[in-house]
């Protein structure tokens, strides 16, 4: 037998599952900066983001083999092929450093958000 | 596979609540939190445990051992055999299993990165075998990462019930020194689709996490969580851990 209260009760649970997606309707689009792989090296090593604001990283691979993106503070891991180019969405960021690097060649490619 | 938008996703979440509800289940020792993340090229060994402690009835402990691969950035495949002793019977082999997690969201572009997971098992036993999806939710939160997966359940062939179950799992951690992060995880069933909270459980506890960097780019990754049931259907103690080698 159904139970009413269980109706509105899975009908409440849905709802805020589907509010939730919802709520992934894309805002202004977020600052891009540029970030580029070049001979297993991050060019620049050092970028500055503004702080409090979500950012759009342009990771341009320039190499012909692969790399991947990885920082653990940033909490993001993302390969970009050889000749490639992959957006990396980050923050809002608190002002502070952020390193990154990365995961093919980790002995120089190496790197920092630097937010402020 | 390019992302899908919110428009598809809200479609695929609607499609869920069209199902017919179902009989009430654990949602086992060895479960674990999902993440809508996959990292392509990456092959992963996974053995996950736990174990359940009832009062006044049968403990429970299960092994989970999985390999997955991560076939492009937004699709890994696991293969998956679970071991299982529940209901004061005999450990045994319980059932093979297909897991896909799929990355729906671009990480971080909107408010939350949304996936799905979708499993298929195989259990050893006469009976019917068990379809499962639900969405995956992820939300950082300054320095905290919070995730939530909702996971429906329903029998397909021979002997199958008509009702659909529903579990969820979450936790919250807090990105920190990269060997050894602290946060809470909590694991509970909501009951049958139409008798929610009918049967229902919830649990929840600490946590650690942690990854230790090996040689080349390969990892071990882990987790672990003592959890205190905060219901009198609940366990009242339980422990469960998660081992992952990542390799390239």
């Amino acid at each position: 037998m159904s139970n009413p209260l269980s109706r509105r009760g899975g009908a409440l649970v849905l709802a805020l599952l589907l509010s939730s997606v919802a709520s992934l309707a894309s805002a202004a689009q977020p600052p891009e900066v540029r970030l580029v792989i070049r001979n297993h090296r991050f060019v620049p090593t050092e970028l500055a983001v503004p702080a409090n604001t979500k950012i759009k990283l342009i990771v341009v691979n320039e190499d012909p083999t692969p790399e991947e993106f990885e920082s653990h503070e940033l909490n993001r891991e993302k390969v970009v092929i050889g000749k490639g180019t992959i957006p990396v969405y980050v923050g809002p960021l608190k002002p502070g450093r952020y390193p990154f690097f990365g995961d093919f060649h980790s002995d120089t490619a190496q790197g920092a958000l630097i937010a402020k | 596979m390019s992302a899908l938008t919110p428009r598809a996703v809200a479609r695929v979440l609607l499609l869920a609540c069209l199902l017919p509800a179902s009989h009430a289940a654990f949602a086992g020792a060895a479960d674990a939190v999902y993440t809508p993340t996959v990292e392509q090229g990456e092959t992963e060994f996974e053995l996950r445990g736990g174990y359940r402690d009832f009062d006044g009835a049968p403990d429970e402990h299960a092994f989970v051992f999985d390999i997955g691969y991560g076939v492009t950035n937004r699709w890994r495949t696991e293969a998956v055999l679970e071991y299982a002793a529940e209901g004061g019977e005999p450990g045994k082999l319980e059932a093979l299993e297909w897991e896909n997690v799929f990355v729906l969201t671009e990480p971080g572009k909107h408010w939350m990165d949304v996936g799905l997971l979708a499993e298929y098992e195989h259990s050893f036993a006469s009976g019917p075998d068990e379809v499962k999806f639900g969405p995956l939710f992820q939300k950082q939160i300054g320095n905290a990462v919070a995730n939530l997966n909702f996971r429906f359940k329903r029998e397909v062939g021979s002997g199958a019930s008509t009702d659909t179950e529903l579990d969820y799992r979450w936790q919250l951690r807090w990105i920190g020194n990269e060997a050894l992060e602290w946060g809470v995880q909590g694991f509970g069933e909501l009951g049958t689709v139409d008798h929610l909270g009918d049967g229902d459980w919830h649990s929840a506890g600490p946590a650690l996490f942690g990854v230790k960097r090996l040689h080349g780019r390969d990892k071990l990754r882990y987790n672990a969580a003592v959890l205190a049931g905060l219901d009198q259907a609940a366990p009242d103690a339980a422990v469960r851990f998660q081992l992952e080698y990542e390799m390239y």
